[in-house]
């Protein structure tokens, strides 16, 4: 199970330096997102404790998140 | 029905398809069948209550605009104001105020019993209740016209998203919009869906998650740290503010899909720098109802110091009654007014102090906020506990027994800890969730980030609330709403 932990933290902060730092490309984002989701997905399916794939599709909308409120456009309500 | 229910991932499709294929004229009906199904899906009798709370308040609303007699408005106003809140009495408060009675009597040397009614407290009674009395009260005083179609009035009493939590809706903002003639717009439906999601993402994935750690402590205690009982008070700050604040995103959601827009009821409420600013933006739905209907009609803040302090203890000590039934309540309401009221008092001492350095104010401003959550969270003790004896034990086991006891054990496994930061990180962004604009910029274009990083964020938030779900259903099973029993 650490490994799957590994993965999600190495590839959140992947994630975030890739769409932070404009210099790394899409794709080094789309393979850090891409890595949380097959995690969550992986832990799923080998029938492992739920907790491993929420933090897995967890930590990419966290990500996500941030960004989109960083960097998105804002509407008032 | 809960919202967070299998029925309901049904139900709320179902009832969209069929409002937007059917004419506008059959809509209204089609809308009351669907709302009292949903009303009436655990509990058919508390149908004939909600009934007869729209018929008195229709009928009365009707009189009181109808009669050229200033003196039989008033008996008509009375008369509804009595039949309707003495329903929600007999059911909410009887049993509380006889076995009060009883026990100061027998405090006094008396021999008084009583032998509970233990009535079923109907679902979102003080919901509907106040929404109705606001409805009567603003016809009697000319603000609104009485509504002349019942089917609109029993509509607006029981609109589905908002009836069993709020928002407390207004007839003005309400009725108008039942009765508009409405198109589908996808606009609305961006709306919608985003607050669907980030209600479920508050309920399912955050409040949840930390109800199970403050049911346990709060369930023990006697046998808990201090440590673990401040962790699980801060918890049940959020967990509130997740259960609530998502009830009221799912239901303003659920209302865009249907082309209708609820009132606001919670706006960043923990990023308040005073506890009066908290309660402007806590539930707002319900104390600008109290604002507007007991803090003004008592004069106010344009009337004497005394006077003002009073006019808000009596709103808080009315606010805790409205939420439970409970001395603990009560004392959490008049706990809050106190400290508004101790705020007033010391507000221009703190200016003077805030203002001579330019250091002061911006350490005073940096300070404001988490001295205010920790204020809020003081106050929520009381509203957690099951009873005041409860309460005193939490602050006395925080104070004298801050290590020793159970609880923290929790935190011993990495992954319960991870999860725990992850919430606690999406419970701070995810109420901009409903804020984000997927707009095209000015060339109609869409920036290919923000597709991929949208579309992403939303199929990940579903597969989070979805196993989030399936966790909780297999160890809990399915989790009603905290604000449901008010």
């Amino acid at each position: 199970m650490i490994v799957a932990i590994i993965i999600y933290v190495v590839a959140f902060l992947l994630a975030l330096i890739s769409f932070v730092w404009k210099r790394l490309s899409l794709v080094s984002s789309i393979c850090a997102i891409a890595a949380m989701l097959a995690g969550g997905l992986y832990c799923y399916f080998m029938q492992y404790d739920l907790v491993y794939s929420i933090l897995g599709f967890g930590s990419i909308a966290l990500f996500l998140l941030i960004y989109l409120v960083i960097r998105g456009g804002k509407r008032e309500l | 029905m809960n919202f967070n229910s299998v029925i309901f991932l049904i139900y709320l499709p179902l009832v969209i398809l069929i409002y937007w294929i059917l004419p506008h004229k059959a809509r209204w009906a089609f809308l009351l069948l669907a709302s009292y199904f949903f009303y009436a899906y655990h509990n058919v009798f508390l149908i004939f209550l909600i009934l007869g709370t729209t018929l008195v308040s229709f009928f009365a609303a009707l009189g009181i605009q109808n009669s050229q007699k200033k003196g039989l408005k008033v008996f008509l106003l009375v008369l509804s104001l009595v039949l309707i809140l003495g329903a929600l009495f007999v059911f909410k408060y009887l049993d509380f105020a006889v076995t009060s009675v009883v026990s100061l009597v027998n405090l006094f040397g008396g021999n008084a019993s009583y032998s509970v009614l233990n009535l079923i407290l109907p679902v979102g009674i003080s919901f509907y209740t106040f929404q109705t009395l606001s409805y009567v009260i603003d016809v009697y005083r000319g603000k609104f016209e009485a509504e002349r179609h019942i089917g609109y009035y029993a509509l607006f009493v029981s609109f589905f998203p908002q009836l069993v939590a709020g928002p407390i809706e207004r007839p003005n903002n309400l009725i108008p919009q039942l009765k508009a003639i409405k198109k589908i717009d996808s606009e609305c439906f961006s709306y919608g869906f985003q607050y669907l999601i980030s209600g479920f993402v508050k309920k399912i994935v955050i409040a949840d998650f930390l109800g199970v750690f403050v049911a346990s402590i709060y369930g023990n205690i006697a046998d808990a740290s201090g440590a673990s009982l401040l962790i699980a008070t801060m918890f049940f700050a959020i967990q509130i503010y997740g259960d609530f604040a998502g009830y009221s995103d799912i239901a303003i959601g659920a209302a865009h899909l249907l082309g209708i827009h609820l009132t606001k009821n919670f706006d960043h409420p923990y990023l308040s720098k005073s506890v009066r600013e908290f309660y402007r933006r806590w539930h707002i739905t319900l104390n600008s109802w109290l604002t507007d209907y007991i803090y003004i009609p008592m004069g106010g803040s344009r009337c004497s110091r005394s006077r003002h302090l009073f006019n808000i203890m009596v709103v808080f000590l009315v606010s805790g009654f409205w939420h439970g039934a409970s001395w603990n309540y009560v004392i959490w309401g008049l706990l809050n007014g106190g400290l508004i009221c101790l705020e007033i008092l010391l507000e221009k001492p703190l200016e003077r102090f805030k203002n001579k350095t330019e250091i002061r104010k911006k350490v005073v401003n940096f300070i404001s906020v988490p001295f205010t959550f920790i204020i809020i969270c003081c106050t929520w003790i009381f509203f957690r506990a099951s009873d005041i004896q409860s309460a005193g034990l939490v602050y006395a086991r925080i104070f004298t027994s801050f290590i020793s006891g159970n609880g923290l054990e929790y935190f011993t496994s990495a992954t319960t800890v991870l999860r725990v930061v992850l919430t606690l990180a999406i419970f701070v962004f995810i109420p901009y969730l409903p804020r984000l604009n997927f707009k095209p910029d000015e060339e109609g274009n869409y920036n290919t980030k923000q597709i991929f990083s949208t579309l992403t964020l939303y199929v990940s938030l579903i597969l989070m609330i979805g196993f989030c779900w399936m966790s909780q259903l297999a160890s809990n099973g399915e989790s009603g709403f905290i604000y449901f029993q008010f």
